[in-house]
Formats: structure tokens, sequence, C-alpha cells
């Protein structure tokens, strides 16, 4: 699990810009998809075309829902995708079990969507 | 080697001037100002800081807000001349406890802690409103609450209740999963922060859509031409490209016709007052307005329909202001920016309450209000006092505080509405007669006495001249 965060870490330091970087709270689900799924995530359909790990980052972290955000396609082999939304995963019940990844210097602690 | 001002003011100017734009926003830096003798055993936890000469040393915290291990640096400073001499990079501070008084942060663009800790007091104790026709219903809904929304929704209730009267039967709660409850931290669910005590609000169903159409059918039984109804809707909204919708805790989301065409349904009734939070709020205003059947119709939005609103650590702040305006004292209790009853009414009306949230937004809100007339604009939930009252409310606030200063908060009030106010009823009735006479009468009596001392009328002045 330590080797998949360092690569999450990687893939968000390769995607985002500085100050997204800094401003921003990333949340992860410890589960790989399978290559083929499509994962109604939010408010958009994110295709996954090899065995990945998905990335949901929170771009306003302060600001109630609708906001910007995007979620990023980790595959184990392969270039991340990122995907630009409007709406995080886990507000409707049913949608937990992300984790925290990393919350950015300027994003405020009471932010944080999970426990 | 004493502390040096002249070379510890180099060393602080040499550490800030050294971060980039971004950095010196996102990086604290503290400063061992006592001098480090070469040789020195520094230790970062378990890693060994080598210390070659006479040092002063400045820590670099890069992320102040996360736990340890994180990225952070050691700037070493030559003594003499306070010129940096080596930069180390390391995952803890130089003190994990007990840092000495000579070891200080001097560059701090990330305050800690994060959540704010405010003092509660007693709020001011007012004269108690009255509510003299019709009933008062009320619906607190949020869907997919965070802690804050239901922390407004908890403020909320408290206000009706307990300052307003509203009876319990009169006020419906829809939150979350159907309880005091929401997702992210703080956890476990303890006390509402407004003033440290437990969460007093009974949640009715949870924030769907299914639950709220649910309570709206209720009140079309209850519901007459007298009454009046405040919904207040929380949490998060979104946007489809067409209109605006209101995030629900599961199933489908509100979306603001399919919201209005609902609120159409309702009995005719005296005044609707609206209250939302959410973003995209704005775009419910003019649907509600044009299906409303209410005489008198208001809304009060956080955010223009395309907007986002602002969230907070405790609460929203729209929401917070809006019901701090309503209840006359911050949700700890304190003084608010200003009056809101602007115009000394003794009511603080829809508009009142909305003015006030407006005045002291955060800049990131886009508050906006629509009302159906100059008359829904002055829709209240309650008023304190009329003409000759302020007189008879401070007698009445004086013999009140002592009980007020006593007895825990809902118990009071439960006296005063149930027990009190109506025994002072022949008071207050002579009182409202006095007030209407007055009102007839007075402005007469005084004008002739106005007049008398300015030599005439300035009516009767512009015709001799």
């Amino acid at each position: 699990m330590t080797d998949a965060v360092d690569a999450l870490e990687r893939a968000l330091d390769a995607t985002l810009d500085e100050s997204e970087r800094t401003g921003s709270i990333a949340y992860f689900k410890p589960t790989v998809v399978s290559a083929g799924t499509e994962l109604h995530l939010g408010d958009i359909t994110v295709p996954v075309a090899r065995d990945s790990l998905i990335v949901f980052v929170d771009l306003e972290p302060a600001v109630n829902w609708s906001h910007s955000c995007c979620y990023l396609v980790v595959p184990v082999v392969g270039a991340v995708s990122r995907i630009d939304a409007r709406m995080p995963p886990f507000l409707k019940a049913g949608g937990g079990g992300w984790r925290l990844l990393r919350r950015g210097p300027l994003a405020p602690e009471w932010a944080v969507a999970v426990r | 080697m004493k502390e040096d001002g002249g070379v510890i003011s180099i060393v602080k100017n040499q550490a800030v001037n050294s971060l980039s734009w971004q950095g010196a926003r996102s990086t604290n830096l503290h400063i061992e100002k006592r001098m480090l003798k070469r040789g020195h055993k520094l230790l970062a936890r378990r890693q060994p800081i080598p210390i070659e000469r006479d040092t002063i040393m400045v820590f670099a915290d890069q992320a102040p807000r996360f736990n340890w291990a994180h990225p952070c640096r050691y700037l070493l400073h030559d003594a003499k001349n306070g010129e940096l001499y080596r930069e180390v990079p390391a995952q803890f501070p130089p003190y994990m406890t007990g840092a000495p008084k000579t070891y200080e942060v001097f560059h701090e663009p990330i305050p800690l802690p994060d959540r704010h800790h405010l003092w509660p007091i007693l709020p001011k104790l007012r004269c108690p409103i009255r509510w003299k026709r019709g009933q008062r219903y009320a619906v607190l809904f949020s869907g997919a609450s965070n802690n804050r929304h239901t922390n407004d929704l908890e403020f909320l209730y408290r206000t009706l209740r307990d300052l307003y009267g509203f009876p319990a039967a009169n006020i419906r709660v829809l939150n979350y999963d159907g309880t005091v409850s929401y997702s992210g931290g703080p956890q476990p669910v303890t006390s509402w922060p407004g003033d440290s005590t437990a969460y007093r609000m009974p949640v009715d169903g949870q924030g769907t859509k299914a639950d709220l159409d649910g309570v709206l059918d209720e009140l079309k039984k209850k519901l007459k031409r007298e009454d009046v109804l405040l919904i207040h809707t929380n949490n998060h909204g979104g946007h489809n490209g067409t209109e605006s919708y209101l995030c629900t805790y599961s199933g489908a989301d509100y979306l603001a016709s399919d919201f209005a065409l609902k609120l159409g349904t309702l009995p005719a009734h005296h005044c609707l007052m609206v209250m939302m939070e959410q973003c995209h709020a704005g775009g419910f205003n003019a649907p509600i307005l044009s299906n409303s059947t209410a005489s008198q119709t208001s809304v009060s939005s956080a955010c223009l329909e395309l907007n986002n609103s602002i969230g907070g650590a405790d609460f929203d702040p729209f929401a917070r202001d809006w019901i701090s305006a309503m209840a006359g004292a911050t949700p700890s209790g304190g003084a608010l920016a200003s009056n809101p009853d602007s115009d000394g009414s003794g009511k603080v009306s829809a508009e009142e309450a909305h003015n006030y949230a407006d005045a002291v937004k955060d800049p990131y809100d886009t508050p906006v209000f629509s009302a159906s007339s100059t008359e829904a604009r002055a829709c209240h939930l309650g008023q304190r006092y009329f003409w000759f009252w302020p007189v008879y409310c401070r007698i009445l606030v004086d013999l009140l505080r002592p009980h007020y200063q006593r007895r825990p908060i809902s118990e009071f009030y439960d006296i005063v509405h149930q027990r009190l106010v109506p025994q002072l009823t022949d008071i207050e009735q002579g009182l409202t007669l006095l007030s209407e006479t007055g009102r007839s009468e007075l402005p007469e009596q005084v004008a002739t006495r106005v007049a008398r001392a300015f030599g005439g009328s300035p009516r009767s002045q512009r015709r001799r001249r």
C-alpha cells in the first residue's frame, strides 16, 4: 500500500500545478479498478482502460459543492489521465470508502470530507 | 554569546527573502535565537543536523498543518555575520515537545490551530418576542450535510424555539441520514460549537427529496391564510446547465423548478420566507416567487445562480449571519456588527436579515434577495416591541434577568412562552391600545409644538416667503 500511495503522490505532483497542489485536498480509494470498468463518480462517468487506482482532488475545498474538482485515473502501467468535474464521489449515501491522500498546506483542515 | 539583535534580524530577513512567492505564503519559519556552538548535537528526531560553526538556526516548516513527518528544512546561518552556510532537508522539527523560550515563530502565513476557539457567553436578554395571529411553521433541510451544515440547522432551531417561541411541533428538521450527524469530522458527533452544549434539535427525517416532499405534504393539511412558513435549505447545490438544484443525502436531487412547483401545491398562506445557503441557491429565487401561494414571499440566497457559496469551520458564513440577525447575537452569544432592526420597528424582517448578512458577508459570497412585494420584504417571524414598549420591555427584562442567569436557556424560554406571556396579555393589550392611540394622535400633537418652536411649519414658512 505504501508503494501505491507513493505512486499516487507522484501522480498528483505530475498532474496538478503548484497552486492546485497547495490549495487542494486529494482522496483515493484503496482498491484497484479493473480495466474496462465505467465508473459513475459525482457528475461524470470515468472510463478505465487499464487496471487503475482512482484519485479524487477537491480543488476548492472551502466552498460548498458544486465546484472545481478532478479525477485522476492512475494505471498500474501507463500514463495518468485527468478528468475535470464539478461534484465529488462521496456526497450521496453509499459513496464511501475514500481515504485522505493529501491535504495541501493552504487547504483548511475542517474541509476534509472523510474521517 | 548573547543574542545579537543585529544578526538575528539579518538571519530573519535572509530566511524570508529566500522564499519563493508561493513559499512565503505556505512556509512557517521559526528561529532558535540561542546560538548553537560549533559541534552542538542537533537532531531532527533521529537525523543529525551537523553544526559546523557557531550557528543561528532557522527552521522552515513547509506544511505546517500536516502531522509529522513531512518536508521541512534547517537553514544554518553563521552566528557572526548571519550568512546562510548550509541548508539541510529533513522530515522532523528540532523540538517535538518542550521547545525552549528561545525558539519562536517569526513568519507564520499558516496560523495554527485551524478551528476557531470562541468563548461563549449568555446572549443578551431581550424582550420576549410576540406573535399575534396565525401559526408559524418552519422546515429546516440539509441533505449531504457536513458538520457546518448541521450546525447551521441547530442554530436556527434554537433561535426559533427559544427566542421566537415556535412550538416544537411546528418545526420539522430533515438532516443527512435522519439523525444529528454529518459526513466528515469532527467525529464522534458531540456538541454544538456555538456554546459547546449537546445538540437539541430533533431530526424528523433524512435530507432527501422524498422526506422533504413528505413534510410539505404534511403542511398542506395545516397551513391557513394567516400562517407563516419559513423554509431553510442548507448543504450543497449544483447547476445542470439549465437550472439550479439542491443536493440530497440520497436519491434524486431537487431541481429548482420542481421545488417551486411543489411549493405551489401548498394552500394559500400569509407569508413564505425562504433562506438558502447552498451553492447556486440564487437559481431558486425566481421559480419560488412565481409559484408561491403565499400573499407575501421572499427568498434570501447566499449566492447568485451560477456562483458557489463559501463554507466555514463551524458554520456557513451567510446562514450563520442571517440567523444571527434573527437571533440578535452570534452563535456564541456575542454582539453583532450592527443592529439588524434598521428601522427600529421591534422586528427583524426578511429583508433586514438579508441586508445584515449581506453587509458582513464573506467576500466570496454573492447574496441575492427577491421579494414578491414591499410587504413581503417586511415579513417577519415575531415582534419584540411596539411603540411604547421599550420602557415596558426594560422593566420586564430587568425582572427576568435573575431567572435567565439561573436556569438553562431552553427551560427559561419554555416558562416565558408557556406561563409568563399568557399572563401579560392584559397589560400588553393595554399598551397596544395606547400605542395605537399614540400613533394616531401623537404626530399631530408633536407637530403643533415643533411648528410653534420654529415659527410655523415648513410649508407655511415657504408661503410667507
